[in-house]
C-alpha cells in the first residue's frame, strides 16, 4: 500500500518520529521509494527559482585547502571502516596497502614540515605579532598555544600553534574560529601530530583588527559551520 | 574520451562527467572531482543557503561545510533515494535550517519576502531555461499551495507548525503539501 506521507518527507515537513515511520516503510516498499526519489528530485529544483547568487571565490579554495586536513580515517568511518578495509585488502593486497599508507604518511610529513618551515619564517618576520592562546578550562592547563599575526601581500597571515592536545578520534576535529561580535568565522581545522602539536595557517583578506579574537573548539562530529563543541582555547586581539 | 570523463570513469557520456561520475571520483579521493562538483552547484547551494539564512557569512560557512561533508560522506550516497544534486542540496538545506533553529536566525524573514525572491514570472528575460521552468511550475500552483510548500522547504516548518501558523486544519495542510509536490513532480520531471 502506498504511504500517504512520502511527499511530506521529501519536502521535510515531518517530525522526527513521523520521518522514522515513513523511512521504515520506504525500506520495504519499492513503489514508494521511487515516488520519494522523484519527489525529492522535484523539490530540490525549487532553489533554481531563486535569483542565483554566486559565493565568493575564496570559498572554493578554502574547501580544497581544508580537504587536506580531513583524515582518511574520518572518510572511511562514514563508508564503514571495516567493510572498506576488507575491500581494499581483498582488491589490492597487503603490499599495495602498505605502499599507499607510506605515501600518505610521507605526504603528511611533507605538509607538516612545510607548515613548520612557514612558522619559523613567520616568527622571524619583523612585523609579526604573537598573541597567546589561553586555556578556557583550568582543568586542562597543559593545552596552550599562540597565534602569530603578520601582514603579508596586503593581507594578514595567521599561524596558529597549539601544544598539549590529544589527537582527536574518529570524526572529531579541533576547529579554529575568528570572533566578530556574535558571529563566528571558521578558519579551518588544526592538523594535530602524534605529539599533540596542532598547526594551522590562514590567510585573512582584511586586517585582523576587524575581529576581536580567535577561539579553538573541539568538534566531536567533524567540521562545523558554527561552533557546536566545547571551547578549549581563546586569544584576544 | 574526454580526459575528465576518463579520470572519473564516466563512460556513458562524451560531454561533461555526470554527477555520479564525479561522486565516484570523490569517493576515490579526487579533489579535482570535488572541485568540478563545486563549480557545478556552488551557486545553487549558496543561493539556497542565503534564502534560508539571509546572512552571507553564514551562507558561506554552510556551503563550505556542505562540500566538506560531501567529501567525508560520499560513500553514504544512495542513488535510489535521489540524485547527487538532491543529496547535496538536502545537506545544504539541513545545515542552514540547523543554524536557523539554533539561533532563531531569520525569524523575521517572512514568506512574502521569499515569494518575491522566487521571481516574478513576468520578468524572466535574463533567467535560464531551468529557472523559467521551475518558476513557471511554482507559480502555476495556487497561492495556498505555494505558501505551504515555501514554509516547509525554505523555512523548515513541519506540517503541524504550518497548521498552527496558518490556523488551518492539519489534514488540509498535509493535502496541500502532497498536492503541491505531486504537481511539481508532474510539471518538472514527467511532462
Amino acid at each position: 500500500m502506498e504511504h500517504p506521507d512520502v511527499e511530506l518527507l521529501a519536502v521535510g515537513a515531518l517530525s522526527p518520529e513521523e520521518t522514522g515511520r515513513v523511512e521504515r516503510h520506504l525500506a520495504t516498499c519499492e513503489v514508494c521509494r521511487e515516488r520519494f526519489r522523484l519527489s525529492l528530485d522535484a523539490v530540490t529544483l525549487l532553489p533554481e527559482a531563486l535569483t542565483p547568487i554566486s559565493p565568493p571565490e575564496e570559498i572554493r579554495s578554502r574547501i580544497l585547502r581544508d580537504l587536506a586536513r580531513i583524515s582518511w580515517r574520518a572518510r572511511l568511518s562514514w563508508a564503514g571502516l571495516g567493510a572498506a578495509c576488507l575491500a581494499i585488502l581483498g582488491l589490492l593486497g597487503w603490499s599495495t596497502v602498505s605502499l599507499w599508507q607510506l605515501r600518505r604518511e610521507v605526504a603528511a610529513v611533507q605538509e607538516s614540515l612545510a607548515l613548520h618551515r612557514q612558522l619559523i619564517v613567520t616568527l622571524w618576520s619583523q612585523s609579526a605579532r604573537v598573541v597567546p592562546l589561553l586555556p578556557v578550562n583550568m582543568r586542562t592547563p597543559q593545552v596552550k598555544g599562540m597565534v602569530v599575526v603578520r601582514p603579508l601581500d596586503g593581507q594578514t597571515e595567521l599561524v596558529i600553534l597549539v601544544t598539549g592536545l590529544r589527537p582527536p578520534a574518529q570524526r572529531a576535529v579541533y576547529q579554529a574560529w575568528l570572533q566578530q561580535g556574535a558571529r563566528r568565522r571558521s578558519v579551518g581545522i588544526l592538523q594535530i601530530d602524534a605529539a599533540g602539536i596542532g598547526l594551522l595557517r590562514y590567510r585573512l583578506e582584511t586586517d585582523v583588527k576587524a575581529y576581536e579574537g580567535l577561539g579553538i573548539t573541539f568538534e566531536p562530529d567533524g567540521p562545523a559551520p558554527m561552533p557546536r563543541g566545547t571551547r578549549i582555547l581563546n586569544a584576544r586581539f | 574520451m574526454d580526459q575528465r570523463n576518463e579520470e572519473f570513469g564516466d563512460k556513458a557520456s562524451w560531454g561533461e562527467p555526470s554527477d555520479e561520475a564525479l561522486l565516484g571520483g570523490i569517493r576515490r579521493g579526487s579533489r579535482a572531482a570535488l572541485g568540478l562538483l563545486y563549480d557545478r552547484y556552488a551557486t545553487t547551494a549558496f543561493t539556497l543557503a542565503l534564502a534560508i539564512l539571509r546572512d552571507r557569512g553564514l551562507a558561506e560557512d554552510v556551503v563550505h561545510d556542505a562540500f566538506l561533508r560531501v567529501w567525508i560522506q560520499a560513500g553514504t550516497y544512495d542513488s535510489s533515494r535521489g540524485s547527487v544534486r538532491a543529496w547535496l542540496l538536502t545537506i545544504v538545506r539541513n545545515r542552514a535550517l540547523d543554524i536557523v533553529r539554533r539561533s532563531r536566525h531569520a525569524e523575521s524573514f517572512e514568506v512574502p519576502d521569499l515569494q518575491r525572491s522566487l521571481g516574478d514570472p513576468e520578468a524572466q528575460v535574463l533567467a535560464s531555461d531551468l529557472q523559467v521552468r521551475v518558476r513557471n511550475a511554482l507559480w502555476s500552483l495556487s497561492d495556498k499551495h505555494r505558501e505551504v510548500l515555501i514554509l516547509a522547504y525554505f523555512r523548515g516548518l513541519t506540517h503541524r507548525e504550518i497548521s498552527a501558523r496558518l490556523e488551518m486544519p492539519l489534514g488540509s495542510v498535509k493535502s496541500r503539501i502532497r498536492e503541491a509536490v505531486r504537481a511539481l513532480r508532474r510539471v518538472l520531471l514527467e511532462d
